[in-house]
């Protein structure tokens, strides 16, 4: 009898344990004496199991007949995974340039990436969805769409090869998104109407009421962002482009979601089917130190989950995505199962070899985070286009069945082996996990779970 | 013990079927699984449920 290597125990009580299993997404409550039989199985040992304990726990995907059946469920589990993979969109994320408007206390881009003054070439655009269309030829049935990024994408002096990316999008048929500080919004508004089919949504960045947004997404000269920003959501909304919100959550902010809440409410955002609002803790994944008000995602979890509970209606209003590592245990304890999340073979996009991002200097990215530096492009598309395969495998081989550092890790296929680009930043690869707290925020997650339960008048384990 | 989902929930019965799904051309359980840019923020990728 073997107990997969993918369970773990966490003490929710004296008495209760949560059992979690990685392998088959098992989620258990477990007695103490359950909990010393199955602790002693980790060790080799040999518990006197009752045979209803074993027939519930294989039933559950725990105990195997040994190492080599776990492996090879591991392995069906990924074949799945990978076949619906295929689901995804390829995404060509476009940088216009590098440079932006805004001067945030906390941008993870480098100042000196900010001001590069370059801005993408017509013959670059042409470039570019050439090389778009020969690495979507290669993988025929995978959608495509385009994904307009920077730096700021939408500035005074990028319109002309917006108008450009956007006239192509529609002749190529690829549905197109932009993801911006939504400054300059109203000033796209000719454009934007345009390019209404081709356009589908925006990614816009709102940190809080006004003086707290203002106070971290200023201009260079210490302007506010929030009045300009306000009316780009509007008008994308009023013109049916879809609207991400995204709020960049940190201890400098996180005591004023109630307000931002209140701005939603009040500006007819929330409820609105176009409109979501979601939330996403700053990161600094190269560990630079350089912000004070940075909170570790296991330090957000009591905050975040604390609201919730005192104002449930919050829930819908601010999306529950911010903590990665805890969506298969907020699908399974909070919603129910009414949404499923899947085993996290991968961490990100980059790492599935479903994004390619074209800078201004004529390079493919595999991250959009890694731009701007030429040692971590994999490859070039403008003047000519070609991937460099070793470059490319790194980031597109990496996931938490390859990760050195991932393989004995109980919670591995809840947090896919951490970020890439951190990786890169670290060890000068991706090709290395990066734990990036996951076990902490799983702890910070189970401290707060005694309460909920009983909240919930949730009955005592059997 | 007590389960807190259905074993017919559990990931490798819910892969499998959203395959069967998906070559038979869709279904809830493939719509569930949705892009992997729903689960995942970094900068970019939060077009949940695109």
């Amino acid at each position: 009898m073997y107990l997969t290597k993918l369970a773990s125990l966490h003490r929710i009580s004296p008495e209760t344990s949560l059992l979690l299993n990685a392998l088959s997404g098992a989620v258990d409550l477990v007695n103490n004496d359950v909990r010393g039989k199955l602790l002693q199985l980790g060790l080799g040992g040999r518990p006197a199991l009752e045979q209803q304990e074993i027939a519930m726990l294989t039933e559950r995907g725990y105990l195997f007949a040994n190492k080599g059946e776990e492996q090879a469920a591991l392995r069906r589990l990924h074949d799945s995974y990978e076949k619906l993979r295929l689901q995804r969109p390829l995404q060509f994320v476009v940088f216009p340039t590098y440079s932006c408007n805004l001067a945030c206390t906390y941008c993870f881009e480098s100042s000196k990436l900010r001001s590069r003054p370059e801005i993408m070439t017509s013959q670059q655009v042409a470039d570019l969805f050439a090389a778009a269309e020969r690495i979507s030829s290669e993988q025929p049935d995978k959608r495509c769409q385009i994904v307009l990024f920077g730096g700021e994408p939408l500035l005074p002096s990028t319109e002309t090869v917006v108008g450009e990316i956007l006239s192509l999008a529609a002749e190529k048929s690829l549905p197109a998104y932009v993801v911006t500080n939504g400054v300059h919004l109203c000033k796209f508004e000719p454009l934007i109407r345009q390019h209404l089919n081709t356009l589908r949504g925006a990614q816009i960045t709102l940190d809080g009421p006004q003086r707290v947004h203002d106070a971290r997404r200023k201009h260079a000269d210490g302007r506010g962002s929030f009045a300009q920003i306000v009316q780009g959501v509007d008008l994308c909304l009023k013109l049916g482009v879809e609207v991400k919100l995204r709020v960049n959550l940190d201890a400098h902010n996180l005591g004023s979601l109630e307000e931002l809440a209140d701005v939603l409410k009040e500006r007819e955002w929330a409820g609105n089917p176009g409109f979501q609002c979601l939330l996403a803790p700053v990161t600094d994944h190269l560990g630079s130190g350089r912000y004070p008000d940075l909170m570790r995602e296991d330090e957000l979890v009591a905050p975040v989950l604390g609201l919730w509970d005192r104002r449930p209606e919050l829930r819908e209003m601010l999306d529950f995505h911010l903590f990665r590592v805890l969506d298969h245990l907020i699908s399974v304890i909070e919603s129910g199962e009414q949404a499923w999340s899947p085993p996290r073979f991968h961490y990100c996009e980059a790492d599935r070899g479903d994004t390619y991002a074209f800078g201004p200097d004529g390079m493919v990215y595999a991250c959009p985070e890694s731009v701007g530096t030429a040692r971590h492009a994999v490859g070039l598309y403008s003047p000519r286009f070609k991937l460099w395969p070793r470059r490319l495998q790194h980031w597109q081989n990496r996931n938490v069945l390859t990760l050195p550092e991932c393989r004995d890790c109980n919670i591995a296929t809840l947090c896919g082996g951490g970020c890439a680009y951190a990786a890169l930043a670290r060890f000068g690869s991706p090709a290395h996990g990066v734990c990036g707290g996951a076990p902490e925020v799983v702890k910070a997650y189970v401290a707060t779970l005694r309460k909920r339960f009983e909240a919930r008048g949730l009955a005592p384990v059997a | 013990m007590t389960a807190l989902n259905k074993t017919s929930g559990l990931w490798s019965a819910r892969l499998s079927r959203a395959v069967r799904q998906l070559e038979a051309g869709g279904g809830s359980d493939v719509q569930g699984y949705g892009p992997d840019c729903c689960w995942v923020i970094c900068n970019i990728c939060c077009w949940v449920r695109c």
